[in-house]
């Protein structure tokens, strides 16, 4: 069941995508693109050749949906969908990275020995009995997304001043029934705490038969609130079916059966019924999941090794689950001079970035500064000796007053992007 | 047993149901508002009907208005007044279109650009435009949109030797051509607003696609289109640019630069506010609502004293054409603009991020 859900979803999301025109948007009108830290090599492709993958991409979703020459359909969706993640970091989304690890995750599971084409024309053996370590492996994935995402709400901002969600549920007020309530401050303190109490616990609660169904219920109605409230386009949806893997095989498989009672009849062919699959793993693959498991525990928590507000400077910000924690918005406003006495002029953003990198770019500083050393390059081409690139930036934070992120005079141009702290990032007072 | 599992299912799959409905419900809007909140219907309310309908109403008269005067100057091309009136029914019809510069939503966007590409497209591009006149080309099936619009009808009204090109067929019948297209393109967005008006004026949303958000999103397009085009390009403020271009302003061959750029500037000030910055400020604005905002009143004072600085640094331009005040005063431009400039964040992210408005179509991160 989890296999057919996940490829209808990524199928559907890939049409989406499709459809809103932002293969176009994202990936072929832009002239720059952000890209990740050390991924700077991985560009985007001609018009009809990143339409051609988004088709192919389509077809290997169904490919995982239907259980046909799965692996290779799950290899190419992963592959696909993470290339089309990885060219421009303004895209940069927790369930985009979710399900570019969910789609490489699947490559190792034996997810097509039921229900699947595969076993239909007999690629496969069929079983109906998933070995535990997949299910295990799945499941953990998604208890750590949920658990992950609720320790981080554990902060001064989101606790204690109910902030973003102060900002955010007036704006809500339109919404049937519960609109009126989000003009009242207790309201966000509520969603406050319970989106924490909801993230951090639910998982617990998916693991026990006796409270799952309830515990079920609390999942799509959280989703479906914070996805009818915020533009979080498919995930509410993703997430609110993963979580069926929670369930137990009777239960997928009391709902298979009902679905093969809609499918045509088909002759019976003999089938290879294989026993169980064996539960244990050869020493290689385990060490690749200890080390995945590991990576996945430790890599969020890299935060500490940075200075300064987290939500402030975003250094370790990403990769980590912080998933609609702040109101953040800035205003750049970039400037180059030829050389030291050179006269200095302002740059048009809009020039170079359309209006969401734009966006994006204004309050993260190693996108500010990718941008400076873009506008470096472009300024040489166009026939300055030695450009100089500064930029003023104020940032907003979760209603505070706009401050600067940086002194505006700093040269940004001489500065490089690497993993250490960045030390010319002004600290937010207040903390 | 059995039972019992099948009603877990169902309650599983119930939930589930129940989502899918919210979802597709999603586009459905709705005109409750909260009883302490922001009242956002009222203030659509408002802009619709006190600012765009009638502004969009003037603008249309103007136009028309502009046509006949244009048609009566081709019809008595050695009249000297009958060109004069057209000229000032020229200039009536631009400050008309300065109250709509930034309705570029709506009705204002179209599959082949948006109202002020299509009608107020400067500076105008003379070789092409003259190229069109030679070659007897009134056909305007071309995206060569500086040659049209506002500011084409200006140039082919004021330019040296206006009075004698008149004489000209191809010339005059190129002038009402334009400004044919010129006033089916105002009258569009009348006829557009007349429909679109009620929906717009009932959408409490501030989701991407919502009246407030598309309003907003255009405004400051406005905005930044005065400062960049109106005031920074021919300053030479722009990264790259050697020096001023004088030429480059609105409003070039008519001299009416900086009354324009007054008035572009005066419906930034209307959108912003819901009305002129004064003493009675009674009507709903963007102001309003940022003021029911999370640290929304210090932002507000701070609007208010820098919007002040930018009006100040404007009176403070000699009263001459944009373009003479640039060889003259440059610094006063500069600075200018660089009020101007200094303003953006508090149109831009200060406001956005207070008012909650998703400003940009693509997917947020989910929770």
């Amino acid at each position: 069941m989890f296999r057919v859900l996940f490829g209808l979803l990524m199928a559907f999301n890939t049409i989406r995508f499709w459809y809103y025109g932002w293969i176009e948007d994202h990936f072929i009108n832009p002239t720059f693109h952000f890209t990740y830290f050390g991924f700077g090599w991985v560009q985007p492709l001609p018009g009809f050749v990143m339409y051609t993958l988004h088709g192919l991409a389509f077809l290997a979703a169904l490919g995982i949906m239907l259980g046909w020459y799965y692996r290779l359909s799950a290899f190419l969706f992963f592959l696909l969908f993470t290339y089309f993640e990885l060219i421009d970091l303004t895209y940069y989304l927790n369930h985009y990275y979710f399900i570019s690890l969910m789609s490489a995750l699947i490559i190792f599971m034996p997810l097509n020995r039921s229900f699947s084409l595969d076993v239909f024309f007999n690629r496969v053996a069929q079983s109906d009995v998933v070995p535990r370590w997949p299910l295990a492996l799945i499941r953990g994935q998604i208890a750590l997304v949920y658990v992950y995402a609720g320790l981080v709400k554990i902060n001064t901002d989101w606790l204690l001043n109910a902030l973003p969600l102060r900002i955010w549920l007036p704006a809500n007020s339109d919404m049937p029934v519960l609109g009126p309530l989000f003009n009242l401050e207790i309201t966000a303190y509520v969603f406050s705490w319970a989106g924490m109490l909801f993230d951090t616990f639910i998982v617990f609660f998916l693991l026990f038969s006796k409270t799952r169904p309830w515990a079920y219920a609390v999942v799509v109605f959280f989703h479906a609130v914070t996805g009818w409230l915020f533009q979080i386009g498919v995930f509410p949806l993703v997430m609110s079916v993963l979580v069926l893997v929670f369930f137990s095989q009777e239960f997928h498989a009391r709902i298979i059966r009902f679905l093969k009672q809609l499918l045509p009849k088909v002759p019976a062919k003999p089938m290879q019924v294989s026993k169980a699959l064996p539960g244990m793993l050869k020493p290689f693959t385990f060490g690749i999941l200890i080390g995945y498991a590991a990576f996945q525990l430790l890599f969020p928590w890299r935060f500490v090794f940075y200075p300064g507000n987290l939500f402030w400077t975003e250094e370790a910000y990403r990769f980590g689950w912080r998933v609609m924690l702040a109101e953040k918005a800035g205003t750049t406003r970039f400037f180059v001079k030829d050389g030291d006495h050179g006269r200095e002029g302002e740059v048009d953003n809009r020039e170079f970035l359309n209006a969401h990198q734009e966006k994006q770019m204004s309050f993260q500083p190693d996108m500010i500064l990718q941008f400076a050393n873009y506008l470096e390059e472009v300024f040489k081409e166009r026939g300055m000796k030695d450009p100089r690139v500064r930029c003023e930036a104020w940032v907003t934070l979760n209603g505070r007053p706009g401050k600067l992120l940086f002194d505006p005079n700093l040269e940004l141009n001489g500065l490089e992007d690497t993993f250490a702290p960045k030390t010319w990032i002004e600290p937010l007072e207040d903390e | 047993m059995r039972a019992n599992k099948f009603i877990h299912f169902y309650k599983a799959l119930l939930p589930l149901g129940a989502m899918l409905f919210l979802l597709s419900c999603e586009q459905e809007s709705t005109n409750t508002v909260g009883d302490t909140g922001f009242d956002r219907v009222a203030l659509l309310t408002h802009y619709e009907e006190n600012i765009i309908s009638p502004n969009v109403e003037s603008l249309t008269d103007a136009a028309e208005d502009l046509q006949s005067a244009i048609a009566q100057a081709v019809a008595n091309s050695t009249d000297a007044s009958a060109l004069q009136n057209a000229r000032d029914a020229w200039k009536s019809a631009a400050l008309a279109y300065a109250n709509c510069h930034s309705f570029n939503f709506g009705p204002g966007e179209t599959f082949f650009g948006s109202f002020a590409e299509n009608v107020a497209t400067f500076p105008t591009n003379a070789q092409k435009t003259q190229g069109y006149i030679a070659a007897g080309d009134y056909s305007l099936n071309n995206f060569d949109r500086d040659t049209r619009g506002l500011y084409g009808m200006e140039y082919l009204l004021f330019v040296q030797g206006a009075q004698d090109s008149l004489n000209n067929t191809n010339y005059a019948a190129y002038l009402q051509a334009i400004a044919v297209d010129f006033t089916t393109r105002c009258n569009e967005l009348k006829t557009g607003w007349n429909s679109y008006g009620a929906a717009f004026k009932q959408d409490p949303g501030t989701g991407s696609s919502s009246s407030i958000t598309v309003m907003y999103n255009e405004w400051l397009k406005g905005y930044e289109h005065i400062k960049n085009f109106m005031v920074g390009i021919p300053a030479g403020t722009r990264a790259g640019q050697t020096g001023p271009e004088p030429n480059q302003v609105a409003g070039l061959y008519s001299g009416f630069s900086q009354e324009l750029l007054q008035a572009y500037l005066n419906h930034i000030e209307v959108m912003y506010f819901g009305e002129r910055y004064g003493a009675n400020m009674q009507a709903p604005g963007f102001d309003d609502y940022l003021k029911t905002t999370v640290g929304g009143e210090d932002v507000y004072t701070q609007t208010v004293m820098q919007w002040q600085k930018v009006r100040q640094a404007e009176s403070a331009l000699p009263d001459a054409p944009l373009n003479e005040a640039v060889q003259t005063h440059l610094s006063d431009v500069e600075n200018l603009y660089t009020e101007l400039s200094r303003h953006t964040r508090f149109f831009k992210s200060e406001l956005a991020s207070r008012l909650g408005l998703t400003i940009t179509y693509d997917s947020g991160d989910g929770d």
